[in-house]
């Protein structure tokens, strides 16, 4: 087992891991930016390093001052949580080459996921349904609208190398099909130079289903459940929830099928999520593999009892997994609300200080947040400051708990969305569990 | 900061018969005391607890913590930066661009790049920061005398870490 992780990242997530660490008796190094010297996470940490300047370019993502940093505290391993280097494959090989574990899957993995066409040609060979598309990348116009007629509109245009919902463009007609082609083009370059995209077809009001699994050295897999994910904004999560209101158990089998195949498909190692679209004809669409600590993976651990970035931890120092799949159990009902600090009405972000923080708590209530009472929230990060996750014995009783929770939640100072969320949470449909990707529209500007 | 293997280390010890009298109404005596304080200190541990007859000593050492004032590790030997802004002012800090290893000459047997006194220039070597084996060179940004070299030879330094303290050229 490892003596000392260094984590790579800032906030909540540095949090959650160095927690982790504390409770298997592992030593931490939290690393900074200037803007984070008195944040709640180089204050837990054993050891705190200072790395750069509040531009995440030159601290979060500084590579070399990074695996300098692990290399003077004599950190034995790193974890990169979700952002900033967590997807790098040339950071996960850097520190491969020098003994430095990285927690999470390979070099090899991340270099295949980086590449959606490559990803989506492999789950296609090994018989995960995938939605009607491109196969392979596509650089010319002429191209591009000879594929469209082939799939059948609305398709939707994706960067090659674009995440978070950048490079994403959805054409109706051909005639919007040659500015949608080069607006994509142009934002893929921007994430990071490459220019293809590739093109499938769009569902309309499909409900985003992705399921956890976690794979050791031995190639043994198992598969957590699923989470629904289809409160978004822009291609951002809002809310979500576990078990999905849309999933029967025989779907939950298939699914858990499919995100075994997936993970054979490209040899993948330590924990990972598989996205799907989920149609309105009860049909599932691989999207995306995400080769990282996802950030709403406590519901999972609420329902499932396990630790998932213990068991990151465990796989990476060469544990073998310590249950089978009968063994997984999935119990209750959990919802998380990312809390950001935005206007909820129009999502511009408020940074500024934190004048009052209150969180609500008790049974089945659970916070995960790198910020407190006083804190500075700044511009130069993501605005995720807070994780409001609830637990009840059923979606009904774990809906109150989440008003209550909601209700009980005070933060002055700044703005965020917990009014946003109060009001998902009263909508008679969310109440249903009829969700779909498009549902916050009703309570916010539709944006292209 | 905890030991190697992360945990506490705790001794119980058995009260023996040969032992020296304690102090009237204590269980352990000056000397034992004394003698256990100095062990601690000496050591690398942050907790030590010994009980004896009922009676419990706990000595502790919190570097780190959630408290208010704690925020970077400091080595031996430098300045956190919090102390430096309450030096004089007049001084400009040389601070670390990278994290790594400062070193203050080229090689084990080479003498230092420059001594406190020495008039530098802009630009001129003061020392050296290793990452990853790779030496970077540390130059003067301004000219000025060397006032105070703050990091001794072989101090790990982190990103803006004052190195050594000019005093301006007039």
């Amino acid at each position: 087992m490892f003596q000392k992780i260094l984590i790579a990242n800032r906030g909540e997530i540095a949090l959650r891991v160095i927690r982790a660490c504390k409770e298997l008796g592992i030593s931490t190094v939290a690393v900074y930016s200037k803007a984070d010297t008195n944040a709640l996470h180089t204050r837990l940490a054993d050891e705190a390093i200072c790395i750069g300047p509040a531009d995440a370019m030159q601290s979060y993502r500084n590579i070399p001052n990074i695996i300098s940093a692990a290399d003077v505290t004599g950190a034995d391993a790193i974890h990169p949580g979700y952002g900033f280097l967590s997807e790098s494959s040339d950071f996960a090989e850097m520190c491969e080459s020098i003994g430095l574990h990285f927690i999470g899957p390979t070099s090899g993995n991340l270099k295949t996921l980086g590449d959606k066409a490559k990803t989506r040609a492999a789950m296609k060979a090994h018989g995960i349904p995938v939605i009607p598309g491109s196969e392979g990348e596509i650089t010319d116009e002429s191209s591009a609208k000879e594929i469209a007629e082939l799939i059948g509109y609305p398709v939707m245009i994706k960067a090659c190398s674009g995440g978070g919902g950048r490079g994403l463009r959805i054409v109706h007609k051909p005639s919007e099909l040659k500015k949608a082609f080069h607006a994509s083009r142009h934002e893929g370059v921007a994430v990071n130079g490459s220019n293809g995209v590739y093109i499938e077809h769009y569902i309309s009001s499909p409900r985003h289903i992705e399921v956890q699994i976690l794979a050791d050295h031995n190639a043994h897999t198992v598969f957590l459940g699923e989470r629904e994910c289809s409160i978004q904004r822009r291609y951002q999560k809002l809310i979500e929830e576990t078990p999905s209101p849309a999933v029967t158990d025989k779907l939950r089998s298939k699914l858990g099928q499919f995100a075994t195949r997936a993970v054979e498909a490209v040899g993948y190692l330590n924990a990972g999520t598989i996205e799907f679209l989920l149609d309105q004809d009860g049909k599932f669409y691989f999207m995306e593999l995400n080769p990282r600590i996802q950030v709403e993976h406590p519901i999972t651990e609420m329902v499932t009892g396990i630790d998932i970035v213990k068991e990151q931890i465990k796989i990476a120092a060469g544990l073998p997994l310590q249950y089978q799949q009968k063994d997984i159990e999935i119990r209750g009902h959990s919802f998380e609300c990312r809390i950001t600090a935005e206007c909820p009405e129009r999502f511009i972000p408020s940074p500024g200080q934190i004048q009052q923080w209150h969180q609500p708590g008790g049974l089945g209530v659970r916070v995960d947040s790198g910020v407190e009472n006083n804190s500075m929230v700044f511009p130069h990060y993501d605005s995720l400051i807070a994780k409001l996750i609830v637990h009840g014995a059923s979606r009904k009783e774990a809906i109150a708990k989440m008003q209550c929770a909601l209700d009980e939640f005070v933060v002055k100072g700044i703005k965020t969305t917990i009014p946003l969320h109060k009001q998902v949470f009263q909508d008679p449909d969310f109440q249903k569990g009829l969700l779909f990707t498009k549902f916050l529209d009703r309570f916010t500007p539709t944006s292209s | 900061m905890s030991n190697a293997s992360g945990k506490r280390a705790t001794q119980k010890k058995k009260a023996r018969p040969t032992q020296k009298k304690p102090v009237a109404g204590t269980v352990f005596d000056i000397f034992e005391l004394e003698n256990l304080i100095d062990l601690f200190q000496r050591k690398n541990i942050t907790e030590l607890e010994i009980e004896r007859a009922g009676t419990r000593i706990k000595l502790g050492k919190h570097s780190k913590g959630m408290g208010p004032d704690t925020t970077h590790q400091e080595h031996s030997g430098t300045l956190s930066q919090k102390e430096l802004s309450s030096l004089d002012s007049s001084l400009f800090p040389i601070t670390a661009p990278l994290v790594g290893t400062f070193y203050r000459a080229s090689a084990a047997d080479a003498s230092p790049y420059v001594e406190e006194g020495d008039i530098v220039r802009k630009g001129q070597v003061l020392g050296l920061i290793e990452a990853m084996k790779l030496m970077n060179e540390i130059e003067a940004d301004i000219d000025g005398t060397v006032a105070s070299i703050v990091v001794e030879n072989g101090t790990p330094v982190e990103y803006g870490e004052p190195l050594i303290l000019i005093r301006p050229k007039e």
